[in-house]
């Protein structure tokens, strides 16, 4: 049966004309977004800066690292600049210091006014650096970075390279991350009592970025620890990092200032820090800039 | 000419299993929309990389428990609707099949649900005894040809195996009547279980349906991925064919561009240098797939509306084409695929198959030719068809004018096909009629 109905089609007409306006009407939105996005986009593309992000152990502060800093700027004629960031409880993140321009390779600490011990306190801390790092990406468009973590904090590394990596693993690169005097299994010696911040590690390991270098110093003050951790913890981190991400290095560092607490002021641990971790101050300067990882940028929303 | 190809197409639609298979697509279409709706607002709307989410800002503006419901609801919607859409499938062909054959259409058709649950039972221990375990793979949207095939197959067991008796539809029946229809019921019933259950054994042990989706997994990648387009192009052609046949269901279009290799660096080369022109990779299938062959889904679904609304003279059709106008424009073709239907409608084959391809030949062509820049900048999901390329060219205007030619030229080749389509679709009604 034919039945030509011509009120239907207009319908249909009528609805395709509101359709083709509402493409022209999402059409300029949809414009302003695209042009933001690839703007921001290209920014974080071609940024040029490639931070080292440290983060201190339990009862320190913010201003763990400064005699660190000066000593790594004592060395070079590149000074990095410094950048303290405390997170509070409340959410709220205060800044100090600042990154002057020109620099591409400052040294930014985040501390937290919770510097307390415990897996629950890391649980927190690394939700708290979380935060932070969400609003350094914002504020300074690099895409990769460095990491630097001190007893505790190398562990709030660990507890966030696997748990909060993956959201922006796209777009900003972890490079190298060092930590120094971590006990990986708390204040157990041996790997057969695993705490149950190691059996988490040990779960999500997966969620460590393959590319990623790894260095794990520990200062040895007797045979079996550093005066406060003892050289089996930080040696699980083996069990973690080995076989997953890129180079899994172990260093131990013994002599003078070799007690958990001196680590970061330690002569030997400056040197691996310049060596290692750092762009800029590695001996072959020159090189290491073209050998730049070239990064991928990637869909986001920003 | 004309007249022998409506005839031939008469004559295909009127094969029991394709009859069959078009009153099962019909059946089913209202379940088919709600599943394109939910798939609609979830990656068009409210997915944290999709247009409207990104371009509306909803991350600020949406309060987060609106959004986890709304989030939600479309997820479980669409994994009901088209998750289970296998099962129905089965129901309704098993049903509509002993139908034809004057058997028991409500056993048959309870038959092929459960003969259909047992194919996809997985023979795993689960954990928890409360729990039974299948094969969603094989139940969903995605396999509905297998679905089709076994509710066909078990109405034709009941044609074997069955008394006949057709249960009268107006009166009530007595008891003994039922009674009868049930115990005739057993043996085919038996049957088909039994059979039901070894294939799925045999699956089981056969990891079947996990071959089958690393398949189109695996095609989908290969279409989607980073081979030239010489390699894709045989591919792509595949996987449409595919989904024409209602395998792989609603797929390779529906995720932002992957960034991998020759991607990211065209991507990379445009921040670097702020425009697209000279990336390095200017024929990538993923790219060009995504801003040219993908108006309103596999098979360029959009223009297969539009050219309904100009040629449609039913009234049936130009409700449809309305209803499925704002779902095409955000990429979710699966309600035309059954409402109209697409899926095994030999008249669609051609240009489901062949525009697709053209567009990708032509966009290439156009990059090629330095008529267009490349589109490489990222899209988010659900980007309305037409403004794909424009998005993707970071706002070049040449791509989005070339963008639009293209899909007046889809309309303009799918508006013979419609009307041979349509003309078939009278034909048989007629035959039907009289018959």
């Amino acid at each position: 049966m034919l039945i030509i109905n011509d009120k239907e089609r207009r319908r249909s007409m009528r609805l395709l004309i509101f359709v083709v306006v509402l493409l022209i009407v999402l059409a300029f939105p949809a414009y302003f977004w695209m042009k933001d996005n690839n703007h921001y986009l290209a920014q974080r593309s071609k940024a040029q800066m490639s931070p080292v992000i440290m983060i201190p152990g339990s009862s320190a502060t913010k201003n763990r690292f400064d005699e660190m800093v000066t000593l790594l700027n004592k060395d070079t004629s590149h000074k990095h600049s410094l950048l303290k960031l405390e997170v509070y409880n409340s959410g709220k993140i205060t800044y100090t210091g600042k990154i002057s321009s020109g620099d591409n390779e400052p040294i930014i600490v985040v501390g937290f006014q919770n510097n307390h011990d415990g897996y629950d306190n890391i649980k927190k801390q690394a939700k708290m650096f979380d935060e932070a790092f969400n609003e350094l990406i914002d504020q300074y468009k690099f895409n990769n970075f460095k990491a630097f973590g001190h007893s505790n904090g190398g562990l709030i590394w660990t507890l966030w390279l696997e748990k909060y990596y993956s959201d922006y693993s796209d777009y900003v690169k972890i490079k190298r991350l060092m930590t120094v005097g971590s006990p990986f299994n708390l204040n157990e010696s041996s790997t057969s009592n695993p705490t149950q911040m190691y059996t988490y590690f040990l779960k999500h390991r997966d969620q460590l970025p393959s590319s990623l270098d790894v260095y794990s110093v520990s200062g040895a003050d007797t045979y079996t620890e550093d005066g406060i951790v003892k050289l089996g913890s930080v040696r699980a981190g083996r069990y973690i990092y080995q076989k997953q991400v890129k180079h899994y290095t172990e260093m131990t560092v013994t002599g003078s200032k070799a007690q958990h607490s001196s680590l970061p002021q330690n002569r030997q641990i400056i040197n691996l820090i310049e060596e290692y971790l750092l762009d800029s101050d590695q001996p072959n300067a020159v090189n290491s800039k073209n050998k730049r990882v070239s990064h991928s940028s990637s869909v986001s929303n920003p | 000419m004309l007249n022998r190809l409506v005839e031939w197409t008469v004559r295909f639609n009127q094969r029991s299993f394709i009859k069959i298979t078009r009153q099962t697509l019909m059946l089913l279409f209202p379940i088919a929309y709600v599943g394109t709706l939910a798939v609609m607002l979830k990656k068009a709307f409210f997915a944290t990389d999709s247009f409207f989410f990104n371009v509306a800002d909803l991350g600020d503006i949406m309060p987060d428990w609106l959004w986890t419901g709304i989030t939600g609801l479309t997820g479980g919607l669409a994994k009901i609707t088209f998750g289970m859409f296998g099962v129905m499938a089965a129901y309704a062909a098993a049903r509509y099949t002993a139908k034809l054959y004057h058997q028991d259409a409500p056993m048959a058709g309870m038959t092929g649900f459960a003969t259909m649950l047992l194919l996809a039972f997985r023979y795993t221990r689960t954990s928890n005894p409360n729990m039974i375990s299948f094969d969603w793979n094989l139940l969903s949207v995605r396999s509905v040809l297998f679905a089709l095939i076994v509710g066909y197959g078990v109405g034709q067991v009941y044609r074997w195996l069955g008394k006949g008796g057709e249960p009268s539809d107006q009166t009530i029946e007595t008891l003994e009547k039922m009674q009868q229809r049930a115990l005739n019921a057993i043996r085919p019933l038996f049957f088909s279980l039994a059979v039901g259950a070894a294939l799925g054994a045999l699956f089981n042990w056969l990891t079947l349906s996990s071959w089958l989706d690393l398949a189109y997994t695996w095609l989908e990648n290969f279409g989607q991925g980073n081979q030239s387009l010489w390699v894709a192009l045989p591919l792509i052609a595949v996987s449409l064919l595919m989904s024409w046949l209602g395998i792989g269901g609603p797929t390779i279009n529906t995720v932002a561009q992957g960034l991998t290799g020759a991607a990211a660096a065209n991507l990379n080369y445009a921040f670097q240098h702020g425009s697209s022109w000279n990336v390095p990779y200017k024929c990538l299938t993923s790219t060009l797939y995504s801003s040219f062959a993908n108006f309103g889904g596999d098979g360029v679904m959009l223009a297969l509306v539009i050219a309904l609304i100009i040629v449609g003279r039913q009234p049936e059709i130009q409700r449809l084409a309305r209803w499925n106008l704002l779902p095409t424009l955000f990429n979710s073709g699966y309600g035309l695929m059954t409402g109209l239907p697409v899926i095994l409608n030999p008249v669609f084959l051609l240009p489901y198959l062949l525009l697709p391809l053209a567009n990708l030949l032509l966009g290439a062509l156009a990059t090629l030719m330095h008529l267009i820049p490349a589109t490489p900048y990222p899209l988010p999901m659900g980007t309305p068809g037409p403004l794909a390329a424009f998005i993707g060219s970071n706002g070049d205007w040449e791509a989005l004018l070339f963008s639009l030619v293209l899909l007046i030229f889809d309309v303009w080749v799918y508006i013979p096909f419609v009307r041979l389509a349509l003309g078939a679709e009278l034909k048989t009604q007629q035959i039907e009629a009289v018959a």
